[in-house]
């Protein structure tokens, strides 16, 4: 859906740069269309567009450090030029594979906070899907320490909860 | 700067994932399989919790079932309840009915709701009471009567055959079998398919729970409510269910067994082992002879004797169907002489087949007595024909005829074994093959010379597709099957298709009896089995002193 609409200003705004201020107060520079993908950015564009030189317009993103926005960034350009060609859905998903193949699991709880905060559902999206097949069919031993989470159960909480979800297994094989 | 930085990105890592805000786990936990839902939530408090909030299964509603937003709230005894409950229902629905359509979401509570009346409540309302319940739902629902009682047929064998293997759900499986009959009208009746259900789940999974009282209440009850039914729904829920279906099958009939005095005979009642793998497919088979009409043999007697009437042979015919009403020939030896089986199911309250497996039995054991007395009337060259009775089980499974037919050898009788099969059963592939393994099953139980007779030849238009089946070509057989039958079965049909064919004794005469070289040809083929007449003297008549004199 995002996309879509920035595909189209794709063309007439492509040259033009604007600033980015991350949380560290590094300053990124990047094309207007890109940032126009960003939510916080995209609504202080269109309350400072009177404004004529986008150039002069510094975009504040307390919530998102340098080291993350230098990655959304590639991946969200990229994207944009993949979905303004007529490409078919399989090129964006092995795009998008690719782009989360390497990604540790600190970096996709990190990324996944940044797209959260920007709003790039698209992303975000992909990001949940691949946390979710890196948890399932693990055990919880294995999610805890995998994510670094602590036990605060009792083993009798944990036994009655175990026991909660009968239903989800009926007329399924089990094998 | 750079230091700040370092410093920032490494508290983000100790826990990123841990640090993510509620709705971004809910997306992360509707993506996982619902399967892992249980272990999911023991990982963490927090997230135990978000499985109890509404968020979640909103969320989850939306991603699985988009549809389910649209749905209106209905009418009707049964709620629809909060996010969770609907997520569940429809989840339900889909696995174990794979509806599609505006169904699916009531037929889940339906579901939910008669699983958690009977599984939560120690004293659960009378299944009537529920099924009506169901019933009204789906009726407020716009559904028709039909409709309405196949989908609640559909959600009690699903409950059943998804309750825990536990005690409380024997107890419960018995009370529903033994639970009187109150008679409702359609479509409030309990469908004799759940009914069946309930039985054979109590007699297959829970056979070991039963005590001896129990055991024969409970099958006293399936004998009163199954017996008198000669319908097909005992098939339906025997093909439907092969595995289980034979052994509740198994049982009704041996209680004729165990009624008739002696105590515990099951034993006798073992089928061969040649048949353990087939079994489960035989007695669908078997049902289906014994509530077609029944095989024509009276008729093919009557023909058979008219014909040597004319042909001037003597013959004499025996009447060993306890249930047979009347003849138009005269009857030699009458197994109603000794025993009728309209006695036997008034004084020991068997159903028809229960009461004729009775009667045989009862021959059986008069072998020595009265059929010993009967045969003394005959002589030598007496030609005798046994009409049986048409129940095939007598053949296959029993050792009934067996024992008969020892009998009449120990007493130098040459005995052939003439085996009608109706040739309706050949423009079905299915049916033809079911008969011709219970003629291979009887031939290997009676060990007797065996003829195969293709009767009611008369009937059949299409007189160049016989030749095909008189002499069953294993691989014509097969691909006929296949053709029939649903690729799954493909294994099963090549080796029952083996089975007829290893032993290679199943083949056909065709029988018209509108022509009398039909008759005489079969007729020709039994004198041969038996070697009939090889022996023959000239007739004595032919030299008639008188005659010479003339």
């Amino acid at each position: 859906m995002a996309s879509s609409s920035s595909s189209s200003s794709c063309s007439s705004s492509s040259e033009k740069k604007i600033t980015l201020k991350s949380s560290d107060g590094e300053a990124l520079n990047v094309e207007k269309n890109v940032a126009l993908e960003f939510e916080p950015a995209k609504g202080f564009l269109e309350d400072n567009s009177e404004e004529a030189d986008d150039e002069a317009i510094v975009v504040p993103l307390p919530n998102v450090s340098a080291a993350v926005l230098s990655e959304l960034i590639p991946y969200v350009k990229q994207r944009l030029e993949l979905s303004a060609k007529p490409v078919q859905k399989k090129l964006i998903k092995a795009f998008d594979d690719q782009f989360t193949r390497h990604l540790s699991d600190d970096k996709l709880g990190e990324l996944m906070l940044a797209a959260n905060y920007l709003g790039v559902n698209y992303l975000l999206d992909v990001l949940c899907d691949v946390t979710a097949d890196r948890i399932k069919n693990k055990s919880v031993e294995y999610v805890r320490e995998f994510l670094g989470i602590q036990n605060d159960f009792t083993p009798e909480e944990e036994a009655e909860l175990r026991a909660q979800c009968p239903w989800a297994f009926e007329g399924v094989d089990q094998d | 700067m750079t230091d700040r930085i370092g410093h920032d990105t490494l508290t983000l890592a100790d826990d990123s994932i841990g640090k993510l805000p509620d709705h971004l786990l809910i997306e992360i936990f509707i993506r996982v399989p619902v399967s892992e839902w249980a272990e999911i939530s023991c990982v963490k408090k927090q997230w135990a919790n978000l499985f109890r909030g509404e968020c979640l299964w909103q969320a989850a509603l939306a991603r699985t079932f988009p549809r389910a937003g649209q749905a209106k709230r209905w009418p009707g005894p049964i709620p629809r309840g909060l996010s969770r409950r609907r997520y569940i229902a429809l989840q339900v629905s889909k696995q174990i009915f794979s509806l599609d359509g505006e169904m699916d979401e009531i037929v889940g509570h339906a579901y939910l709701f008669l699983k958690e009346q009977l599984e939560l409540s120690t004293m659960p309302p009378p299944s009537g009471v529920l099924h009506g319940t169901i019933i009204d739902q789906f009726i407020a629902c716009g559904k028709s009567r039909d409709t309405a009682h196949e989908l609640a047929s559909q959600i009690w064998l699903a409950v059943i055959d998804n309750l825990e293997e536990n005690e409380q759900t024997f107890l419960l499986l018995k009370r529903l079998a033994l639970e009187g009959d109150v008679f409702l009208p359609y479509p409030y009746s309990r469908s004799i398919q759940v009914q069946w259900r309930v039985f054979e789940k109590l007699f297959t999974d829970f056979r070991d729970c039963f005590n001896q009282v129990d055991y024969y209440d409970v099958l006293a009850c399936a004998k009163n409510k199954f017996q008198p039914i000669p319908s097909l729904c005992w098939l339906t829920s025997l093909t439907g269910q092969r595995n289980a279906g034979h052994r509740l099958y198994h049982e009704l009939f041996a209680t004729s067994n165990l009624r008739s005095g002696n105590g515990l005979r099951t034993a006798r009642y073992r089928p061969r082992r040649l048949w353990k793998g087939y079994m489960s497919w035989l007695y669908a088979l078997v049902i289906k002879c014994v509530f077609s009409p029944p095989p024509n043999q009276s008729t093919y007697c009557s023909s058979l004797y008219r014909h040597c009437e004319t042909v001037r042979r003597t013959m004499h015919i025996v009447n060993l169907d306890p249930a047979a009403e009347n003849f138009d020939y005269p009857v030699a030896m009458d197994i109603r002489e000794l025993i009728s089986l309209e006695d036997v199911m008034e004084e020991l309250g068997l159903g028809p087949n229960g009461g004729l497996i009775y009667c045989m039995e009862h021959l059986e054991d008069n072998l020595d007595d009265w059929l010993a007395e009967e045969l003394d009337n005959y002589l030598d060259d007496d030609y005798l024909v046994f009409d049986c009775p048409g129940q095939i089980e007598l053949f296959t499974h029993v050792p009934v005829l067996r024992n008969f037919v020892d009998h009449l050898k120990s007493r130098n009788f040459n005995v052939c074994a003439v085996y009608l099969l109706d040739s309706q059963f050949i423009t079905d592939v299915t049916k033809f093959i079911s008969g011709c393994m219970a003629s291979l099953s009887a031939m290997v139980q009676l060990e007797l010379p065996h003829v195969n007779i293709l009767s009611k030849m008369d009937l059949v238009t299409n007189k160049k597709e016989i030749e095909d089946y008189l002499n069953p070509e294993s691989q014509f057989l097969l691909s006929e099957l296949n053709q029939h039958m649903a690729p799954q079965f493909a294994k099963l049909n090549k080796s029952l298709i083996e089975l007829v064919d290893e032993y290679s004794m199943v083949s056909f005469m065709p029988l018209d009896l509108r022509k009398e070289s039909s008759i005489r040809y079969v007729l020709s083929q039994i004198d041969n089995c038996i070697q009939w007449g090889e022996d023959a003297d000239v007739k004595i008549k032919d030299f008639d002193p008188e005659d010479d004199d003339e």
